[in-house]
């Protein structure tokens, strides 16, 4: 009910849905690096895939060499030959 | 950048974690803030890399066997280690403490002055009132106050409207606002005079504004021949001059002059071939010392050198009272040969323009112009010739005034 009415202010008001429905954020710079904010944590983690929770979906990142430079509470980057990005919800 | 400084100083650890769930250990950490960065998964080995700072290694301790994972130390890196690995040796310490003690005492005492903004007041100028305030090379900061030296700029120097001046590093940074503007109006010199001719030659223009002139247009005058008096004789009705009124003769005198110039022109001239030999050195300067590390240029050999000097400064404005020197040589071969004609019209071509420039900046009309070559026993010369209209005019005290003939009473 809740997720609903927020829907709806996110849709009338033309709000961010990033912090209304806390929707994850993803910055590519070319296909070697990409910054995810609003994630929640990390399931699996080797140098071909990178599968990130967040609050709405599973975000998975599959390439070669990938490396984590940094991650905190507010976001993480990811380096490395990036060559595809799935959505699971 | 800053961070990694940060961990420099703190002192970070490198880290290979094996084991069952390292995910886990990674959210472990991500929600106890712990910092990991650069973290990469090795194939060959099947395990994760990351680096830490040596502060959250205790803390992770917990995490290790909750997730079932096994933490190895592969290298030690940072200030902490690094004093710790080489606390026994004390000279190499003592070395690296006086270095920056050193470092640290230098950076008490000015060592660059920048004047910006300043077009009529040359840098020597100002360096030279600075030089007067004590203010120089080599003081220490602390003495300088700004505030009081930008007041003593502004009141010694009219002209500046506006300045500011700062220490900032090792450097004294003064930005200056001049007036473009005139501040007086220029008093101009009413006191009478005459006006006689400055040049030989044909009065081709006249305007008098003031005063008697006492020549004519068409007519040939010499060099300080009266052109306008300065007294204007005041006559009665019969023409006879009863009083002579004396005023700043004024006017604008244009006399047709011809002017020649000798100019000696070289027969030959030098020309220098350069070998290909280049040899690069260094100097380095401080106070009085100055050391060359240069390998040593033959003396029977000609050396041509470019020197590039610079201070050195560590970052940004910490400049430091050390010149570097950067000395490129190069060897060439010099000969005389004979000027070829070409080369010969092109050094005339270029003396006529020169020759023009500075008669059009003295406001000199040039009516006509030639050159020829005069070919003497020992050498040759460029006679230019010129046909001119300028200025004829100049001021001059007032001549003495004859004495008036007082006309008959009448009974």
């Amino acid at each position: 009910m809740l997720e609903q009415v927020k829907q709806m202010a996110v849709d009338s008001g033309k709000l961010p849905k990033d912090l209304i429905l806390g929707e994850a954020l993803l910055y590519l710079t070319g296909s070697t690096e990409a910054v995810i904010e609003n994630y929640r944590s990390i399931l699996v983690f080797t140098d071909e895939l990178l599968k990130i929770q967040t609050k709405t979906m599973r975000i998975e990142i599959l390439g070669r060499s990938l490396g984590i430079e940094y991650y905190n509470q507010d976001q993480m980057k990811i380096i490395g030959q990036i060559q595809e990005i799935k959505f699971c919800r | 950048m800053k961070q990694s400084l940060t961990h420099m100083l703190r002192g970070y650890l490198k880290i290979r974690m094996t084991g069952f769930m390292p995910e886990r250990f990674m959210n472990l950490c991500l929600n106890h803030t712990i910092e990991i960065w650069d973290l990469h998964y090795e194939k060959e080995t099947r395990s994760w890399i990351f680096y830490a700072d040596q502060s959250d290694y205790r803390r992770v301790r917990p995490f290790v066997k909750k997730c079932g994972v096994h933490l190895e130390l592969i290298r030690k890196a940072g200030l902490p280690f690094f004093l710790n690995r080489n606390r026994k040796r004390k000279l190499y310490m003592m070395g690296i403490l006086s270095f920056v003690m050193i470092l640290y005492l230098m950076t008490q005492f000015l060592w660059d002055i920048t004047l910006e903004g300043n077009c009529h007041f040359s840098d020597d100028t100002l360096k030279s009132f600075l030089n007067d305030q004590q203010i120089c090379y080599g003081m220490r900061k602390k003495k300088i106050d700004c505030d009081a030296l930008e007041e003593q700029i502004r009141e010694t120097f009219p002209e500046i409207l506006w300045v500011s001046a700062r220490v900032s590093g090792t450097r004294l940074l003064i930005h200056i606002k001049e007036n473009t503007v005139y501040q007086r109006i220029p008093e101009y010199d009413e006191s009478p005079c005459d006006l006689v001719s400055a040049v030989d030659g044909t009065i081709t223009h006249m305007i008098i504004r003031q005063g008697k002139s006492q020549v004519t247009n068409g007519e040939s005058v010499v060099k300080g021949q009266l052109l306008v008096s300065g007294r204007v004789p005041i006559t009665d009705d019969s023409d006879a001059i009863v009083e002579e009124k004396e005023v700043k003769a004024d006017a604008d005198i244009i006399a047709r002059t011809e002017k020649r110039i000798l100019l000696p022109i070289p027969r030959r001239v030098q020309e220098r071939i350069d070998t290909g030999q280049i040899r690069n050195g260094l100097a380095v300067e401080t106070g009085n010392l100055r050391f060359v590390f240069m390998p040593p240029l033959t003396e029977q050999d000609e050396w041509r050198q470019v020197r590039e000097r610079r201070q050195l400064s560590l970052f940004g404005n910490f400049y430091l009272p050390v010149w570097i020197t950067r000395i490129s040589a190069a060897q060439y071969q010099a000969y005389e040969r004979t000027m070829t004609a070409n080369e010969q019209k092109a050094l005339l071509e270029k003396l006529m323009i020169e020759l023009q420039e500075k008669f059009r900046q003295k406001g000199v009309v040039i009516i006509q112009n030639n050159v020829k070559i005069l070919d003497r026993k020992m050498d040759q010369a460029a006679e230019f010739h010129f046909i001119l209209e300028e200025p004829a005019a100049k001021a001059q005290k007032l001549t003495e005034s004859k004495e008036i003939k007082q006309p008959d009473e009448c009974n």
